[in-house]
């Protein structure tokens, strides 16, 4: 019992010595958060299981970021009664910017900040965009790196979504 | 005479592309309007209450609120903007000279040798990635793309010798895209910085650093002065 805890917190100390991050997989529970939207609200991940959630990373400096933008609010907009959530996690490094272009461009979806943390939570996020389809139950389904096809993001969603 | 570091470098000039370019369009001071609510869609009318036609001609009250609300708009505007000002449209990240690139490999082994001597590495993106992996021995010092970002480059350099060798990276978006690397690198040549690398990241530090498996890490620890 006690070996087996030393071998636990000995990776412990040298994944953190690494820098390593476990990256979340496909397939894997997406972890939980909680994180507050732009207006204080508190937005837990988890309250929305039983949603198709696209949790995507963004940033205001990321260009590729701001032209999927209008799109995820049409989506969220098309899609949304039938179980699509949309949340975007921006990864800037303050509030006011993110305001700012919020003001310009007001999006249809909800907006929370993150930061390095809960970057490391799912896997790192060392370059944006970054997007991940979480199922109803809360698996992750398929995963996003950098400038994608969107139309292919957009038939996998509405393939997961439920039909009327 | 200081030693001289010689980094490898490779041209990708037909790698590069063209930036695509942003042009920001003016800050609106609409104060009513509640845009990360994702209620309101962009060009919605909102009616302003006590401001419409009628009420506007009849409530010398509403008109004194009004201006002054509309100079308070005005005012926290123009200090959003003294506070942060737009940068000046910087040149396409393909207009670095291919000379003064860098390729992750290479940076890489010249790192693992024990017999270079290693340059001074610094990240000139945005702080929440480099909290969460940057080559180790890096220093932070950005984001390229804010007036105040720079000067904590201006300052990281401050004192040291111009023949300082100076690797400079981002990653934060592809390549083509990077709002950050032309910048610090004009400002690094504005200061008379004359052995000034570039790492060439084509898409972003995860998939062509960190995945590639070169060293990186989280930890913040000081360093030591090197790079000549």
């Amino acid at each position: 019992m006690n070996k087996s805890l030393c071998w636990i917190t000995t990776a412990a100390i040298l994944m953190l010595l690494c820098g390593a991050t476990t990256a979340v997989k496909v397939g894997d529970v997406a972890p939980d958060f909680a994180r507050a939207d732009l207006a204080g609200r508190q937005v837990h991940l988890a309250d929305y299981r039983g949603k198709l959630v696209l949790l995507n990373f963004w940033a205001t400096w990321c260009a590729p970021c701001r032209k999927e933008m209008p799109l995820f609010s049409k989506w969220q907009r098309d899609y949304g009664a039938r179980g699509l959530q949309i949340v975007g996690v921006s990864m800037d490094d303050d509030i006011t910017s993110v305001k700012q272009l919020l003001v310009q461009r007001p999006v249809q979806y909800l907006i929370v900040m993150g930061d390095a943390k809960l970057g490391e939570q799912f896997g790192g996020v060392l370059g944006l965009p970054l997007s991940f389809l979480i199922d109803a139950q809360g698996r992750i389904v398929a995963r996003y790196q950098g400038e994608s096809d969107l139309a292919v993001m957009e038939a996998k969603l509405k393939e997961l979504l439920p039909h009327h | 005479m200081p030693a001289k570091l010689s980094l490898p470098t490779r041209t990708c000039a037909s790698r590069t592309g063209l930036t695509s370019k942003i042009t920001s369009s003016k800050l609106s001071l609409n104060s009513r309007q509640s845009a990360f609510t994702a209620d309101q869609p962009a060009n919605s009318s909102v009616p302003l209450d006590g401001i419409n036609e009628g009420h506007f001609m009849t409530r010398p009250a509403t008109i004194l609120q009004s201006c002054i609300l509309s100079s308070a708009s005005i005012s926290a505007g123009i200090w959003m903007v003294a506070m942060n000002p737009p940068l000046a449209e910087t040149r396409p990240v393909a207009s670095i000279p291919p000379a003064d690139l860098i390729q992750p490999a290479d940076l890489a082994a010249s790192l693992e040798s024990s017999s270079l001597p290693k340059p001074l590495i610094l990240q000139v993106g945005f702080r929440t990635m480099y909290d969460q992996s940057h080559i180790p021995g890096s220093d932070y010092a950005g984001p390229g793309n804010m007036p105040t970002g720079l000067q904590v480059l201006r300052d990281r350099v401050a004192a040291l010798p111009k023949d300082t060798v100076i690797v400079i990276y981002c990653g934060c978006c592809p390549w083509s895209s990077c709002p950050n690397i032309v910048a610090a690198y004009d400002t690094l040549h504005g200061l008379g910085f004359t052995k000034v690398k570039v790492l060439y990241i084509a898409n972003n530090f995860g998939r062509d650093w960190v995945d590639k498996g070169y060293p990186a890490t989280k930890d913040q620890g000081l360093r030591t002065e090197t790079g000549r």
